[in-house]
């Protein structure tokens, strides 16, 4: 499904780009390619959902969302997961929505990620979305420290290949 | 930020079009000029509020198979731990959370085959016998919007 130049793009534009009006022509330099040839893959490439967007990944710390959790629900078996994530979902400062195989003493099985000003505006999400998925089996684990966060390293995960 | 910094922050968010001149159809939309859109960025790259502009991608849609591991880790062990964990080349987010499971990491792979064996290695190296591993069994949302207002 992806070509040699598909991946050698992707790779690319995993980096940090330079912002400037000739935004892809400096892409396509790069690679040796033409402008529109970056345009018309990348095009292709977002329409299979491969490519999600290209923007900033804000450094969501910096700019006043310092607190940060993981919030992880036991949902019954038997419930409608796709109509929990809808109300999951619903809320903007909620980034990630997961379900997950459930583990030996771990009754867990639904994962958000949710990203706050302030612990009260984290736990007051928590409240209504308890009360909306009618779940009262759940738990914050607070971000104490972050160790690592980078982006995909799409060279090595392209590599043996 | 500045109204102006968070009004483009908002938009870009979105993704900016593909098209040759995204910059300037972005700076249509907020009214400025194409010029002040990409100063903008570059302030904002400058101030420290954005730690990469390039793609986002869906590596599941790429063959990738990935995990959550989460460990209960001796607080004095930490260090050492993160250490090993952080060298994987697979590993994206590693966060230290209040539990008593209390480190947290994501590992990608080429494989469910290497998944399993880099698994494996970090148990053996590590020595933590507490190790959770949640593969995925279907993925709803992963992209946030920070509204700047």
């Amino acid at each position: 499904m992806l070509d040699k130049l598909d991946k050698k793009i992707l790779t690319e534009i995993s980096k940090d780009l330079s912002i400037s009006k000739d935004f892809f022509g400096e892409i396509a330099s790069k690679l040796g390619i033409s402008k529109g040839e970056v345009i018309e893959r990348l095009k292709r490439m977002q329409y299979a959902g491969i490519l999600k967007r290209i923007a900033p990944v804000v450094k969501h710390y910096n700019t006043g969302y310092v607190f940060n959790a993981m919030i992880v629900w036991a949902v019954d078996d038997e419930t409608d997961k796709s109509k929990i994530s809808m109300l999951m979902k619903a809320y903007e400062n909620i980034s990630h929505v997961y379900e997950r195989e459930k583990g030996p003493n771990w009754p867990y099985n639904m994962y958000t990620m949710i990203h706050g000003r302030s612990c009260e505006e984290i736990k007051s999400v928590v409240a209504a979305l308890s009360k909306c998925i009618d779940s009262e089996v759940y738990k914050v684990l607070f971000t104490k420290r972050q160790w690592k966060k980078a982006s995909p390293d799409m060279e090595y995960l392209f590599s043996d290949e | 930020m500045t109204e102006i910094e968070k009004l483009v922050l908002n938009e870009l968010q979105k993704g900016i079009p593909l098209v040759e001149r995204p910059f300037m159809i972005i700076g249509e939309k907020l009214r400025i000029s194409e010029d002040a859109v990409i100063d903008i960025v570059n302030v904002l790259k400058r101030k420290d509020y954005i730690r990469r502009f390039g793609g986002i991608l869906d590596v599941n849609k790429l063959d990738v198979k990935s995990i959550l591991i989460g460990m209960k880790v001796e607080p004095q062990d930490i260090k050492r731990v993160t250490t090993l964990i952080n060298a994987y080349k697979g590993v994206t987010h590693n966060y230290e959370r209040k539990d008593d499971y209390n480190l947290w990491f994501t590992l990608m792979e080429q494989s469910q085959k290497k998944l399993n064996e880099t698994i494996a290695e970090i148990r053996v190296k590590t020595g933590v016998k507490e190790m959770l591993c949640l593969p995925s069994i279907k993925k709803y949302k992963t992209s946030v919007f920070f509204r700047f207002d």
